[in-house]
Protein backbone atom coordinates (compact mmCIF):
# COMPACT_ATOMS: atom_id res chain seq x y z
CA UNK A 1 0.00 0.00 0.00
CA UNK A 2 1.25 3.07 -1.07
CA UNK A 3 1.69 5.99 1.41
CA UNK A 4 0.36 9.20 0.74
CA UNK A 5 4.33 10.99 0.55
CA UNK A 6 4.63 8.16 -2.24
CA UNK A 7 0.91 9.07 -4.02
CA UNK A 8 2.46 12.55 -4.13
CA UNK A 9 6.18 12.73 -5.15
CA UNK A 10 4.29 10.34 -8.32
CA UNK A 11 1.96 12.94 -9.05
CA UNK A 12 5.12 15.64 -8.54
CA UNK A 13 6.97 13.43 -11.27
CA UNK A 14 3.94 13.28 -14.01
CA UNK A 15 3.53 17.05 -13.58
CA UNK A 16 6.68 18.01 -13.87
CA UNK A 17 7.38 16.05 -16.54
CA UNK A 18 4.17 17.08 -18.52
CA UNK A 19 5.16 20.70 -18.51
CA UNK A 20 8.59 20.23 -19.18
CA UNK A 21 7.82 18.03 -22.63
CA UNK A 22 4.74 20.60 -23.55
CA UNK A 23 7.01 23.52 -23.05
CA UNK A 24 9.10 22.23 -25.97
CA UNK A 25 6.91 22.87 -28.98
CA UNK A 26 9.46 20.75 -31.37
CA UNK A 27 10.43 17.94 -29.00
CA UNK A 28 7.20 15.85 -30.89
CA UNK A 29 6.08 14.22 -27.73
CA UNK A 30 2.26 16.46 -28.29
CA UNK A 31 2.48 16.15 -31.93
CA UNK A 32 -0.66 15.54 -34.01
CA UNK A 33 -2.80 15.80 -36.47
CA UNK A 34 -4.08 19.03 -37.31
CA UNK A 35 -7.84 19.11 -38.52
CA UNK A 36 -9.51 22.40 -39.27
CA UNK A 37 -13.29 22.72 -40.14
CA UNK A 38 -14.80 24.35 -42.83
CA UNK A 39 -18.06 26.08 -43.45
CA UNK A 40 -20.06 27.39 -46.09
CA UNK A 41 -23.22 30.17 -45.81
CA UNK A 42 -26.55 30.31 -47.34
CA UNK A 43 -27.32 33.69 -49.37
CA UNK A 44 -28.30 35.29 -46.27
CA UNK A 45 -25.09 34.11 -44.97
CA UNK A 46 -26.52 31.47 -42.40
CA UNK A 47 -24.06 28.95 -41.70
CA UNK A 48 -24.61 25.60 -42.77
CA UNK A 49 -23.67 24.03 -39.50
CA UNK A 50 -24.22 20.11 -40.24
CA UNK A 51 -22.35 20.42 -43.41
CA UNK A 52 -18.76 21.07 -42.49
CA UNK A 53 -15.93 20.11 -44.90
CA UNK A 54 -13.28 18.68 -42.26
CA UNK A 55 -9.73 18.98 -43.31
CA UNK A 56 -6.58 16.86 -41.53
CA UNK A 57 -3.18 17.33 -42.15
CA UNK A 58 -0.87 14.64 -41.80
CA UNK A 59 2.61 15.20 -41.46
CA UNK A 60 5.14 12.41 -43.14
CA UNK A 61 8.54 13.20 -43.70
CA UNK A 62 8.50 16.35 -46.19
CA UNK A 63 5.26 16.43 -47.24
CA UNK A 64 1.96 16.55 -46.14
CA UNK A 65 -1.45 15.11 -46.86
CA UNK A 66 -4.31 16.93 -46.94
CA UNK A 67 -7.16 14.31 -45.87
CA UNK A 68 -10.92 16.08 -46.77
CA UNK A 69 -14.15 14.61 -45.16
CA UNK A 70 -17.47 15.96 -46.42
CA UNK A 71 -20.36 15.86 -44.26
CA UNK A 72 -23.65 16.67 -45.02
CA UNK A 73 -26.56 17.24 -42.33
CA UNK A 74 -23.82 15.38 -40.22
CA UNK A 75 -23.03 12.29 -42.49
CA UNK A 76 -19.81 11.67 -44.24
CA UNK A 77 -20.68 11.51 -47.91
CA UNK A 78 -17.23 11.29 -48.79
CA UNK A 79 -13.75 11.47 -48.07
CA UNK A 80 -10.43 12.04 -50.50
CA UNK A 81 -6.67 12.80 -50.10
CA UNK A 82 -3.94 14.77 -52.01
CA UNK A 83 -0.33 16.06 -51.51
CA UNK A 84 0.21 19.64 -50.76
CA UNK A 85 2.88 21.48 -52.94
CA UNK A 86 5.57 23.58 -52.17
CA UNK A 87 6.11 22.28 -48.51
CA UNK A 88 8.55 23.74 -45.89
CA UNK A 89 8.21 20.95 -42.90
CA UNK A 90 10.01 21.73 -39.74
CA UNK A 91 8.33 19.27 -38.13
CA UNK A 92 4.32 18.29 -37.53
CA UNK A 93 3.71 21.05 -35.30
CA UNK A 94 5.37 23.56 -37.85
CA UNK A 95 5.22 24.07 -41.11
CA UNK A 96 3.85 25.69 -44.37
CA UNK A 97 2.52 24.76 -47.72
CA UNK A 98 1.55 26.75 -50.86
CA UNK A 99 1.52 30.25 -51.08
CA UNK A 100 3.58 29.87 -54.18
CA UNK A 101 3.44 32.69 -57.40
CA UNK A 102 2.65 31.23 -60.63
CA UNK A 103 4.16 33.96 -62.86
CA UNK A 104 2.14 33.65 -66.40
CA UNK A 105 2.89 35.90 -69.41
CA UNK A 106 0.14 38.60 -68.57
CA UNK A 107 0.45 38.48 -64.70
CA UNK A 108 0.62 36.54 -61.63
CA UNK A 109 -1.21 35.36 -59.25
CA UNK A 110 -0.55 33.11 -55.72
CA UNK A 111 -2.28 30.00 -54.97
CA UNK A 112 -3.72 29.62 -51.00
CA UNK A 113 -1.43 29.35 -48.31
CA UNK A 114 -1.33 26.80 -45.40
CA UNK A 115 0.73 27.21 -42.34
CA UNK A 116 1.01 25.48 -39.09
CA UNK A 117 3.40 27.12 -36.49
CA UNK A 118 3.34 25.59 -32.70
CA UNK A 119 -0.02 23.82 -33.86
CA UNK A 120 -1.99 26.97 -34.43
CA UNK A 121 -3.25 26.88 -38.29
CA UNK A 122 -3.67 29.58 -40.54
CA UNK A 123 -4.99 29.94 -44.00
CA UNK A 124 -4.57 32.36 -46.74
CA UNK A 125 -6.67 32.38 -49.98
CA UNK A 126 -5.23 32.38 -53.23
CA UNK A 127 -6.22 35.17 -55.73
CA UNK A 128 -6.79 33.04 -58.52
CA UNK A 129 -10.84 32.67 -57.13
CA UNK A 130 -12.82 33.88 -55.15
CA UNK A 131 -13.17 32.23 -51.00
CA UNK A 132 -16.14 30.01 -50.55
CA UNK A 133 -16.54 28.76 -47.08
CA UNK A 134 -17.49 31.54 -44.86
CA UNK A 135 -16.26 30.11 -41.70
CA UNK A 136 -13.31 28.43 -40.38
CA UNK A 137 -12.23 27.37 -37.75
CA UNK A 138 -9.37 24.88 -36.13
CA UNK A 139 -10.74 21.99 -33.69
CA UNK A 140 -7.93 20.82 -32.27
CA UNK B 1 -28.81 27.67 -56.94
CA UNK B 2 -26.06 29.24 -56.13
CA UNK B 3 -23.37 28.82 -58.73
CA UNK B 4 -19.33 29.37 -58.17
CA UNK B 5 -18.56 31.82 -59.67
CA UNK B 6 -14.87 31.65 -60.12
CA UNK B 7 -12.89 34.90 -60.22
CA UNK B 8 -10.36 34.02 -62.69
CA UNK B 9 -8.66 37.08 -62.70
CA UNK B 10 -5.21 36.47 -64.80
CA UNK B 11 -6.94 33.78 -67.24
CA UNK B 12 -9.72 37.01 -68.32
CA UNK B 13 -6.80 39.45 -68.34
CA UNK B 14 -4.69 37.38 -71.06
CA UNK B 15 -8.32 37.34 -72.98
CA UNK B 16 -8.72 40.22 -73.20
CA UNK B 17 -5.67 41.55 -74.16
CA UNK B 18 -4.62 42.27 -77.69
CA UNK B 19 -2.69 39.72 -78.69
CA UNK B 20 -3.70 36.34 -76.97
CA UNK B 21 -1.33 34.16 -75.93
CA UNK B 22 -1.21 30.20 -77.14
CA UNK B 23 -4.59 27.92 -75.42
CA UNK B 24 -1.08 26.07 -74.21
CA UNK B 25 -1.15 28.56 -71.51
CA UNK B 26 -4.54 28.73 -70.56
CA UNK B 27 -4.35 25.28 -70.35
CA UNK B 28 -1.34 25.45 -67.99
CA UNK B 29 -3.27 27.95 -66.10
CA UNK B 30 -6.55 26.52 -65.65
CA UNK B 31 -4.93 22.83 -64.77
CA UNK B 32 -3.81 24.94 -61.70
CA UNK B 33 -7.29 26.33 -60.84
CA UNK B 34 -8.86 22.39 -60.87
CA UNK B 35 -6.12 21.41 -58.80
CA UNK B 36 -6.42 24.39 -56.35
CA UNK B 37 -10.24 24.45 -56.24
CA UNK B 38 -10.39 20.12 -55.70
CA UNK B 39 -8.17 21.13 -52.57
CA UNK B 40 -10.13 23.52 -51.34
CA UNK B 41 -13.46 23.53 -52.75
CA UNK B 42 -14.84 20.02 -52.91
CA UNK B 43 -17.26 19.25 -50.42
CA UNK B 44 -18.68 22.81 -50.26
CA UNK B 45 -22.58 22.92 -49.83
CA UNK B 46 -23.46 25.33 -52.36
CA UNK B 47 -27.36 24.90 -51.34
CA UNK B 48 -29.49 23.50 -49.11
CA UNK B 49 -29.39 20.27 -51.55
CA UNK B 50 -26.19 20.72 -53.67
CA UNK B 51 -22.53 19.95 -53.02
CA UNK B 52 -20.11 20.70 -55.31
CA UNK B 53 -17.75 17.17 -55.48
CA UNK B 54 -15.23 18.23 -57.35
CA UNK B 55 -14.62 20.26 -60.80
CA UNK B 56 -12.17 19.05 -63.95
CA UNK B 57 -10.68 20.74 -67.14
CA UNK B 58 -10.35 19.07 -70.34
CA UNK B 59 -8.19 20.79 -72.87
CA UNK B 60 -9.47 19.22 -76.29
CA UNK B 61 -11.90 20.79 -76.28
CA UNK B 62 -11.14 23.24 -73.89
CA UNK B 63 -14.16 22.26 -71.58
CA UNK B 64 -14.44 23.39 -67.51
CA UNK B 65 -16.76 20.94 -66.04
CA UNK B 66 -18.68 21.25 -62.00
CA UNK B 67 -19.92 18.11 -60.98
CA UNK B 68 -22.12 18.18 -58.37
CA UNK B 69 -24.40 15.62 -55.98
CA UNK B 70 -27.67 16.47 -55.20
CA UNK B 71 -30.04 15.45 -52.91
CA UNK B 72 -33.17 17.68 -54.61
CA UNK B 73 -34.66 14.77 -56.52
CA UNK B 74 -35.53 12.67 -52.79
CA UNK B 75 -36.51 15.43 -50.57
CA UNK B 76 -39.02 16.17 -53.49
CA UNK B 77 -40.20 13.01 -54.39
CA UNK B 78 -39.29 12.92 -58.20
CA UNK B 79 -37.51 10.56 -60.47
CA UNK B 80 -36.07 13.36 -62.92
CA UNK B 81 -36.54 16.96 -63.09
CA UNK B 82 -39.52 18.37 -64.83
CA UNK B 83 -39.32 19.99 -68.17
CA UNK B 84 -39.97 23.32 -66.31
CA UNK B 85 -37.19 23.19 -63.79
CA UNK B 86 -34.93 22.40 -66.38
CA UNK B 87 -35.33 25.08 -68.25
CA UNK B 88 -35.02 26.71 -65.04
CA UNK B 89 -31.78 25.33 -64.42
CA UNK B 90 -30.68 25.76 -68.07
CA UNK B 91 -31.40 29.77 -67.56
CA UNK B 92 -30.15 29.94 -64.05
CA UNK B 93 -26.58 28.44 -64.95
CA UNK B 94 -26.10 30.04 -68.14
CA UNK B 95 -26.54 33.68 -67.00
CA UNK B 96 -24.37 32.98 -64.13
CA UNK B 97 -21.67 31.38 -66.53
CA UNK B 98 -22.31 34.11 -69.11
CA UNK B 99 -21.61 36.82 -66.57
CA UNK B 100 -18.68 35.57 -64.66
CA UNK B 101 -15.17 35.64 -65.81
CA UNK B 102 -15.25 32.65 -68.26
CA UNK B 103 -17.04 34.85 -70.65
CA UNK B 104 -13.78 36.27 -71.52
CA UNK B 105 -12.14 32.95 -72.22
CA UNK B 106 -15.24 31.26 -74.03
CA UNK B 107 -14.75 33.16 -77.11
CA UNK B 108 -11.37 33.34 -77.96
CA UNK B 109 -10.31 29.80 -76.81
CA UNK B 110 -13.93 28.61 -77.69
CA UNK B 111 -13.84 27.16 -73.86
CA UNK B 112 -17.43 25.63 -72.65
CA UNK B 113 -18.65 25.28 -69.01
CA UNK B 114 -20.07 22.38 -67.51
CA UNK B 115 -22.62 21.91 -65.02
CA UNK B 116 -23.45 18.12 -63.96
CA UNK B 117 -25.16 17.16 -61.28
CA UNK B 118 -25.70 13.27 -59.95
CA UNK B 119 -28.51 12.18 -57.39
CA UNK B 120 -26.39 11.89 -54.12
CA UNK B 121 -29.18 8.75 -53.53
CA UNK B 122 -28.42 6.93 -56.69
CA UNK B 123 -25.65 8.00 -58.49
CA UNK B 124 -26.77 8.63 -61.50
CA UNK B 125 -26.53 11.87 -63.62
CA UNK B 126 -30.04 13.86 -63.87
CA UNK B 127 -28.69 17.38 -65.05
CA UNK B 128 -25.99 18.05 -67.45
CA UNK B 129 -25.70 21.24 -69.24
CA UNK B 130 -23.13 22.82 -71.48
CA UNK B 131 -22.79 26.39 -71.97
CA UNK B 132 -20.76 27.84 -74.72
CA UNK B 133 -20.01 31.54 -75.91
CA UNK B 134 -23.13 31.13 -78.62
CA UNK B 135 -25.30 30.73 -75.56
CA UNK B 136 -24.03 34.08 -73.84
Amino acid sequence: MQTAETKMIKKLVVFLTTTCLSSIPSAGFFDKEIKVKNYSCDDKNKIYADSPVIWTFTVQKNSVILKRDFYDEKKLKGSNLSQLDNCIVIDKANWKCGGDVVIAPKGSYTNAEYQVINSKFSYTEGTLFKPQFCKRAQVN
Amino acid sequence: MKLICLCLLLVSNIASAQNIPPKSELDAVMQNAVKQMNSQMSGLKVDEYTTLKYVSYDTTPPLFTYFYSSSALSVTNQLSLTNAQIAAMNLFNINKTCTSNFKALMKPYNLKVAHIMEDSKTGKNFYKLTVTNADC
